[in-house]
């Protein structure tokens, strides 16, 4: 039941309780007051009644006019207030006896008046005796008239007392019915959030009642066990992510420690380092210079920190010419983030005018995608210059010297071969060939030897230009024409229907790709047989294959043989001489024009070279 | 066909400057052989000393010599205001592409060396040569 109702069922039931009250109250004080007015009406007939006996009396003695008026009005006087209602039935009929007796009064002194004849003597005993007893009887009326009176009175009493006592035992019901309904349980509410406002989850309020402040407490419960869940949860979350928060804590502190002491040790690094090192920020400005660094400027610290690092590192090209700020390597790791390794092209200027021939390595400090500074390493090279040159001269001077008797011994046995065959029997003939042959291998074995070193050293510098691929190629075949037809091999070459696109490559580079090739291509096939060179124009792209019909490349050795000094196995068992290097050669030039190259082979049956190049 | 050459011209002059013996002498010999009048002088001083005394058609220049080296004959030559014009082919067992790209730069015409090629195909660049210029 809501409250609300129960507040109204209460005010209703007191109401008409306390209406009801008033009623009876009411009705008991008209009735107390009919009982007093009647009261005091039996006192005046008693005092009318004692007037009425001695104007009688005075009537009696002397009966005249004015005494005679005088009784008649008494008598009216009491006749009427005789005559009146008496609430109580006894009284009625007392009063109805006594206006009796006063008629009878009244008739025996109208015969008296009349009627001479008549005793006088006894009837005034008579009439006064009547009186008498009139008056015995209003007094007894008066009585009892004043009983009822103070009965109505006490009664009236009684009712307010009792009034009073429903009344309290209302109000008390009433403020009962409120403090359990509405007080306690809002005390108890009350009570509740304040504990549960102080952090007390736990707390239950427990309100059973069916009305708004139980389902208030009850949503009130219901809220705190949410919150209380939300709470442990939050709690747990909280605890999970200070966990998370303290093992981040420890692994950054670990990771500090670590980087401490890799900033030490690299700071160790830089300075002990015997390149020279410096390291600028975004700015341009020196922010640390090793000892190596500064011996190499001829300065000290104190002069190169937080200087524009362009001032402290004046670079020259290897002609002399300045080097612009936008040229030099510092400028483009700083500007564009780019790493520059092991840059030779310069000379530094030292400030007392010394050129050093140097080794710049640049490479931008890169945070969040910021270029922050860069590191600049400078390695002082003119001994290793100096014992580059030394070495290139050795090489060369150590080709020129082995090349000088063998070239000679090749022209003169060239002379011995071709001038004067008349004069030279054909046995010896047969061996100043065979002399011719391995002369010639002992050169092209210096060739390749310094061709591998030079391409090792970085030396071999390509310079590719339009070439008719298709003219070399023929060119080569006429070289080794000669030793095709010794073996009985036949060189065809199909020509495409379009005409052959000029391709990028370095024609001596490309001669000597293709001389390697047939060369191979003549050494490796069986006598009498054949070597098929073919064109095919696919999109932008050339493909040249040159396949023969040899010893083939065992399976295992196909990966290995553009390899430098590999030799497949079957090669060396028919061919015992060759440096194996022929291949890497090849594979290295044909590189370098953004080409590429493979093989397919089946021993005993075919080897076939693919070269593809790239049509500008 | 060296009288060929006989008849309609004559004798194209070629100075060889060569310190190998053998070189020079089959120079001499194959290339006389071909109908061309052949000096050989065997260091780059005496070879100069020859080219002023008489002005070549052709110098055949070795690069290692003793005295005076190939490189400093053609820087000579190159400077000088009568022999500037003189062609001149290498004929050197040099062969980085070092020396080659200098020679070249210097003003040299050919680079030949030496060992690998044949004798047949040396004389044949000569001829080649003096045919490409007629």
């Amino acid at each position: 039941m809501k409250i609300k109702t129960k507040l109204q069922i209460s005010t209703l039931l007191t109401l008409s309780i306390a209406l009801i009250i008033g009623l009876i109250l009411f009705w008991s004080a008209v009735n107390t007051n009919n009982a007093n007015e009647e009261g005091k009406r039996g006192i005046e007939i008693v005092q009318r009644m004692n007037q009425l006996q001695q104007i009688t009396d005075t009537f009696l003695n002397n009966p005249t006019e004015k005494s005679e008026l005088q009784w008649y009005s008494n008598f009216n006087t009491v006749s009427k207030l005789l005559s009146a209602n008496f609430s109580n039935q006894k009284s009625q009929i007392t009063a109805e006896n006594i206006r009796q007796n006063l008629g009878d009064i009244q008739t025996i002194l109208l015969q008296l008046k009349s009627d001479k004849n008549i005793p006088i003597e006894s009837t005034k005993k008579s009439i006064i005796d009547k009186i008498v007893k009139s008056q015995d009887m209003a007094v007894q009326l008066s009585y009892s008239l004043q009983i009822d009176a103070s009965d109505y009175e006490s009664k009236t009493n009684s009712l307010i007392l009792l009034s009073i006592g429903v009344i309290i035992i209302l109000i008390g019901s009433f403020s009962f019915i409120i403090r359990r309904n509405l007080a306690e349980p809002i005390n108890k509410l009350y009570e509740g959030t304040k504990l549960i406002g102080a952090g007390d989850l736990q707390h239950k309020i427990n309100l059973n009642t069916n009305d708004e402040i139980g389902r208030l407490g009850q949503s009130f419960d219901e809220m705190t066990f949410k919150l209380k869940g939300f709470y442990e949860d939050l709690e747990g979350k909280i605890q999970e992510r200070t966990n998370e928060i303290s093992l981040r804590m420890k692994e950054i502190q670990k990771i500090n420690i670590k980087l401490e002491k890799e900033k030490s040790q690299s700071y160790a690094i830089l300075t002990s380092l015997a390149e020279g090192m410096v390291v600028i920020n975004d700015k341009a400005k020196v922010v640390f210079i090793n000892q190596a660094m500064r011996d190499i400027l001829g300065q000290t610290e104190k002069q190169l920190i937080y200087k524009d690092i362009f001032d402290c590192l004046v670079l020259e090209q290897e002609n002399g010419s300045p080097v612009t700020k936008e040229e030099s390597p510092v400028y483009s790791a700083l500007k564009k983030g780019q790493n520059i390794i092991d840059d030779k092209r310069f000379h530094l200027l030292t400030k007392n005018k010394k050129k050093i021939e140097i080794s710049v390595t640049v490479s931008a400090v890169i945070v969040k995608s910021k270029i922050t500074g860069v590191i600049i390493s400078i390695r002082d090279i003119t001994k290793e210059k100096e014992i580059q040159r030394m070495k290139d001269e050795f090489l060369s001077f150590a080709a020129h010297q082995l090349r000088t008797p063998l070239g000679s011994m090749r022209w003169n046995l060239e002379i011995m071969l071709t001038g004067s065959k008349e004069k030279i029997p054909a046995e010896i003939t047969e061996k100043l060939q065979q002399m011719y042959e391995s002369n010639i291998r002992l050169i092209n074995l210096i060739n390749e030897l310094l061709d591998v070193s030079s391409i090792d050293e970085g030396k071999s510098k390509d310079f590719p230009e339009a070439t008719d691929l298709l003219k070399i190629i023929e060119e080569e075949i006429k070289e080794i024409e000669n030793f095709a037809d010794m073996r009985k091999i036949a060189i065809i070459v199909n020509q495409p229907k379009e005409p052959i696109p000029e391709i990028m490559v370095d024609p001596k580079h490309f001669k000597e790709v293709i001389s390697n090739l047939l060369s191979n291509s003549v050494k490796y096939n069986k006598v009498a047989g054949q070597i098929e060179i073919d064109f095919i124009i696919r999109k932008k792209k050339l493909l040249l294959t040159i396949a023969d019909t040899g010893i083939g490349i065992p399976e295992n050795d196909q990966k290995l043989v553009f390899t430098k000094f590999f030799r497949a196995h079957n090669a060396v068992l028919q061919q015992t001489e060759g440096t194996g290097l022929g291949l890497f050669m090849v594979k290295f030039y044909v590189e370098q024009w953004g080409a590429k190259i493979r093989l397919e082979s089946k021993e005993n049956e075919y080897t076939k070279y693919f070269l593809e190049f790239n049509i500008p | 066909m060296s009288e060929n050459i006989n008849q309609t011209q004559a004798k194209k002059y070629i100075l060889v400057m060569e310190d190998d013996k053998f070189y020079g002498n089959i120079f001499q010999t194959k290339l006389t052989e071909e109908g061309f009048d052949v000096t050989v002088a065997t260091d780059g001083e005496k070879g100069l000393e020859e080219a002023s005394k008489r002005k070549p058609d052709l110098i055949l220049l070795d690069l290692i010599m003793p005295i005076k080296d190939g490189f400093e004959v053609l820087k000579f030559l190159k400077e000088s205001a009568t022999l500037k014009d003189v062609n001149i082919i290498i004929i050197s067992n040099l062969g980085q592409e070092d020396d080659v790209n200098k020679a070249l730069a210097m003003g040299a015409v050919d680079y030949l060396i030496k060992a690998n090629i044949s004798l047949q195909e040396a004389v044949d660049k000569v001829k080649k040569y003096f045919n490409d210029k007629a």
